[in-house]
């Protein structure tokens, strides 16, 4: 006899079942809300502000929780994925802007424990799993709470919130550097929505520090109702994204010693650089100006920076008087250097052209040096820290006009039927035979790489996140003018891509000149192209055929970072691994042994934990999130009301909707004989301390879970 | 050198030093009151055993205990030096007691059974990924029900396409009954091609009486057919790789019962040893 309950809604699950109307209202007089409501009550006609205004009240209500905070808690860490978005009420926290190796290091490795079984635990499933396949306990009438732990996803990490305080704050805002964020900012927002991993910590400043948590997918429908906050959301998106995305990448490592650099540098056209990330601004410090014997000297900051090695903070500064400064004598420039010590509280540094050849001088101090004696560095040449720091500058230079020149492009869509269609329908983003006008960065999405060969377009290879694409044939062009190539190879994109194009002349002026000649790409040679294109159809990728490749980039399985392949030359069908995954999954296994095949191996109907999970996109309630250490795509199964957006969604077909029943065995059904359904998939064994248990419990390691974003990861399966 | 090569390579050299060993030390153990037999008895009880427990461990799935597939290469390195152990504890003689040749036709079954399944588990599979389409065993007598309901369609459209009774006729009495179930079993195991050869020609020769309206009917049915021993292969070999636990396994449970009794009997009866 099925048992009759109401159907789960959207907001059946608050966020926070303590946040009342009246609280959500109070929370529409505080900024930015309050500029939201004022921007649909003055661009909007009144029936539709009321309208909007309402419905922004509602997400506060049932899409954010209010935040109380200690000093020195941790509210969000460097990695971790995140969930949702934060917004100052009073209060301030602070972002530490250091690279997350040098960040606060492992006392915020871990804020959220999932309950991961332990020996004994795992062992007890074997008995303690459900009798009823997919029982479920009846859905409550009306909301309930989700706790923290349900909203920020993961498969039951149940109420494991432990806060994290960092214990010596004073040590630590002395030492590190970083950014405040006052009452009314947002952070927290692009991780969110961008379903990517955290780039800073951020910890609150002062005791009782409240904050807003809003869950992304809230913040999502504030976005696309509030045009000022999509704008908003946007902008702080390239500015912030695009100059860490660019330190980031190796590429780049080499940028900025170039003698064009030096000499804005040195001709005082650089009035400021972000060094190592953002909110620290030189601007912020005032000029100063210095008198050393008969002559002052004026001093500009132009950075501001952490110290190498873990030292204090550094400085920057310009001598606007170059002429003055070349006439300072060694003891002069010490003396200068240890007053800005003392006056700052940091290590400072000079930089300033001197005499004939323009060569660097820098003088370097200790915070607490006594005597101009025991300034070290103030020569040419310098030590080897201040060479570094001298590196670090130029390059921050570099890659902040690359930067600014850097143009963002999206190609396709999060659509299933273009990514369930061939190579001729993938929209192109560069052609083969066209002149190289940049190179081109992949930040998310897939590219196919493909080449004509005779009329015939084919696949040869595909680009992931972090890989470029140009470097070849502009680095070719730029040693030999006179004998130009044009792109070798056709790029489309697989679904939606997000790509950067920085122009071949900025590539020329400031990337290449610091490359090492030998790190530098081959140079073509045109005759051989036809060969080299015959060569890309028939030449396997380290062990990977041409045909697989193909196989993976149009079937799009090159989005899975956690893809279930099978070789099927080893697999004997013992369904070992079917067996261990409803074992570990209360006997109801979560993925199909069956999928796409193409020589001889299997990619297997299970959840791929796409890098960029379009199964995420849709869901109502934000039941399907990433979890946040780990960064699995898992289903927090509270909150799923089994609208099946996701399944629907997913172009691999790879969630499969439940029919979930009581603890007596019957079916689930609403008032109109419909049945409850659950979504269902792969969340990769992620409360399971061995790992995936397919993996493990196949005999002759015929199943892996493979990153097939990289095609080598593939390839060094095959060879195996 | 693949990884997989240079593990057989480590592998198979660390099982002949160990095989080795074990010679020489039986060799120089010519003082009966050293009681080698008992040595090696023990060492093959703990070693079945060892062996018996990858049972247990396939079932403790997702209990961190090790990959399985490292569980296999013990079991089969283990069990191939059991072999030469069990042969060296017997001293190269068959055994005389009822209870003992029992024990040892135990043993040789379980081995043979466990080389057989290491074999089919090597053999089968790269011909199953290179025949027909790639089908889930359980599912395979659903597919089978389809592909013999098609051609009972075809070949009652055929009558009223070509006004003829023929391919129904061929279909009633050369087809029905092979598409109606899983057959040739043996033979797709085996490999012989026998009855495939048979329909082949059978079909070939009846093709050449048909009309040029008859010919796109009969290729269709042809089709299901070849899709029919597709799924017989499949049927027969992937129920070759799950059955064959079903011999090795129970032979082993005989196998530990029998040690046991032979452990008790030596103990009871073996003159104080």
């Amino acid at each position: 006899m099925p048992a009759v309950t109401p159907r789960p809604k959207r907001w059946d699950h608050p966020f926070d079942e303590s946040m009342s109307e009246e609280k959500a209202a109070d929370l529409l007089a505080l900024e930015p809300w309050k500029g939201l409501a004022a921007w649909a009550r003055e661009d909007l006609k009144p029936a539709p502000a009321e309208a909007r205004i309402k419905d922004l009240r509602r997400h506060l209500q049932n899409d954010a929780r209010l935040l109380t905070c200690a000093e020195g808690e941790i509210v969000l860490r460097v990695g971790d994925y995140g969930n949702s978005a934060f917004v100052v009420l009073s209060g301030s926290v602070r972002v530490v802007l250091e690279s997350a190796e040098r960040g606060l290091g492992a006392t915020v490795e871990r804020k959220f424990d999932l309950r991961r079984r332990g020996f004994f635990g795992s062992l007890a499933q074997i008995w303690s799993n459900r009798k009823i396949v997919e029982e479920r306990p009846p859905p409550r009438d009306g909301p309930a709470g989700g706790g923290r732990a349900a909203a920020e996803g993961g498969p039951s990490p149940g109420d494991d919130y432990v806060p994290i305080i960092l214990g010596d704050l004073p040590a630590v805002l002395d030492e590190r550097r970083t950014a405040r964020i006052t009452e009314g900012g947002i952070f927290g927002e692009i991780a969110a929505l961008g379903r990517t991993p955290r780039t800073a910590t951020i910890f609150a400043e002062g005791d009782g520090t409240r904050l807003l948590e809003i869950r992304w997918q809230g913040l999502r429908d504030i976005r696309r109702k509030f045009p000022p906050f999509k704008t908003y959301v946007d902008d702080r998106f390239r500015e912030r994204v695009l100059l860490q995305y660019l330190r980031a990448t190796p590429f780049f490592q080499h940028v900025g010693d170039t003698p064009e650099i030096r000499r804005w540098l040195e001709a005082g056209q650089v009035t400021e650089v972000l060094l190592d990330g953002v909110g620290l601004r030189a601007s912020d410090l005032e000029p100063t100006s210095m008198k050393l014997g008969p002559q002052t000297v004026e001093l500009v900051p132009i950075a501001r920076a952490r110290g190498w090695s873990g030292s204090a903070g550094i400085i920057v500064y310009r001598c606007d008087e170059s002429e003055a400064g070349a006439q300072l004598g060694l003891g002069a420039r010490a003396e200068m250097v240890r007053r800005l010590c003392a006056e700052t509280g940091r290590k400072a540094v000079v930089v300033y052209p001197h005499g004939k050849g323009r060569l660097w001088q820098w003088c370097l101090a200790e915070p607490d040096v006594a005597e101009p004696s025991d300034v070290y560095g103030c020569h040419e040449g310098g030590g080897a820290g201040a060479d570094e720091l001298i590196q670090r500058l130029l390059r921050e230079i570099a890659l902040q006009e690359i930067g600014r020149q850097t143009d963002f492009h999206s190609y396709g869509e999060v659509d299933k039927t273009q990514l369930a269609a061939g190579i001729d329908t993938d929209p192109v983003i560069v052609e083969q035979g066209h002149y190289p006008d940049g190179l081109l960065l992949v930040r998310a999405g897939a590219v196919r790489m493909s080449r004509r060969l005779n009329r015939l377009e084919r696949t040869v290879s595909y680009l992931g996140p972090g890989k470029s694409h140009g470097l070849a044939e502009i680095a070719h062009n730029w040693r030999h003018p006179d004998k130009p190539v044009n792109l070798q190879h056709t790029l489309r994109a697989r679904g939606y891509v997000d790509t950067l194009l920085i122009p071949t002349a900025v590539i020329a002026r400031f990337v290449l000149p610091s490359i090492p000649e030998d790190d530098l790409p081959p140079i073509f040679e045109p005759e051989e192209e036809a060969v080299l294109a015959s060569a890309d159809i028939h030449e396997s990728l380290g062990g990977v055929d041409r045909s697989m490749v193909e196989f993976l980039v149009d079937k799009a399985f090159v989005n899975g970072t956690a893809a279930m392949v099978i070789d099927l030359d080893r697999c004997t069908r013992c369904d070992d691994c079917v067996r261990a995954c409803a074992q570990g999954h209360d006997d109801n296994p979560r993925f199909i042994r069956h999928g796409p095949v193409h020589a001889g191996f299997m990619i297997a109907n299970a959840c791929m934990h796409c890098n960029d999970p379009m199964c995420m996109i849709g869901c109502p309630t934000g039941a399907i999130s990433r979890e946040m250490t780990t960064g699995q795509v898992a289903i927090n199964d509270p909150t799923c009301i089994g609208c099946a957006t996701c399944a629907t969604n997913c172009t691999y077909d790879n969630i499969r909707m439940v029919n979930t029943r009581s603890q007596k065995g019957a079916f689930y059904i609403d008032a109109q004989s419909m049945p409850h359904m659950k979504a269902t998939k792969c969340d990769l064994c992620v409360t399971q301390i061995g790992g995936p248990a397919c993996e493990r419990a196949c005999p002759h390691n015929a199943l892996k879970r493979i990153d097939l974003a990289n095609v080598d990861n593939l390839a060094g399966w095959v060879r195996r | 050198m693949t990884r997989v090569f240079a593990r057989r390579l480590r592998n198979g050299s660390i099982l002949v030093a160990a095989i080795a060993g074990l010679l020489l030390w039986y060799g120089r153990q010519d003082d009966p009151l050293d009681q080698p037999q008992r040595v090696t008895g023990w060492l093959l009880v703990a070693l079945v055993a060892f062996l018996a427990l990858y049972s247990v461990r396939k079932k403790l799935a997702v209990v961190p205990l090790g990959s399985s597939a490292t569980w296999l290469q013990w079991h089969v390195y283990i069990g191939l030096f059991g072999i030469v152990l069990f042969v060296t504890h017997n001293g190269w003689h068959a055994p005389t007691g009822t209870l003992e040749s029992v024990l040892a036709v135990l043993f040789v079954l379980v081995t043979a059974s466990g080389l057989g399944g290491l074999h089919v588990s090597r053999r089968i599979p790269p011909r199953l990924a290179r025949r027909g389409e790639e089908v889930i065993y359980e599912r395979v007598p659903a597919f089978i029900h389809r592909l013999a309901g098609r051609a009972q369609e075809l070949a009652l459209e055929s009558v009223t396409k070509t006004r003829s009774r023929a391919i129904a006729d061929f279909h009633a009495a050369e087809l029905a009954g092979f598409l109606a179930r899983p057959t040739d079993r043996l033979e797709h195991i085996l490999g012989w091609g026998t009855a495939h050869r048979r329909r082949e020609h059978a079909m070939a020769e009846f093709r050449t009486c048909l009309g040029p309206e008859e010919t796109p009917v009969f290729d269709a049915l042809t089709d299901l057919v070849r899709r029919k021993e597709d799924l017989d292969f499949h049927r027969a070999n992937q129920g070759l790789l799950k059955y064959w636990f079903f011999v090795h396994v129970p032979l082993t449970h005989a196998l530990l019962l029998f040690t046991a009794a032979h452990v008790v009997v030596v103990h009871a009866f073996g003159g104080g040893r």
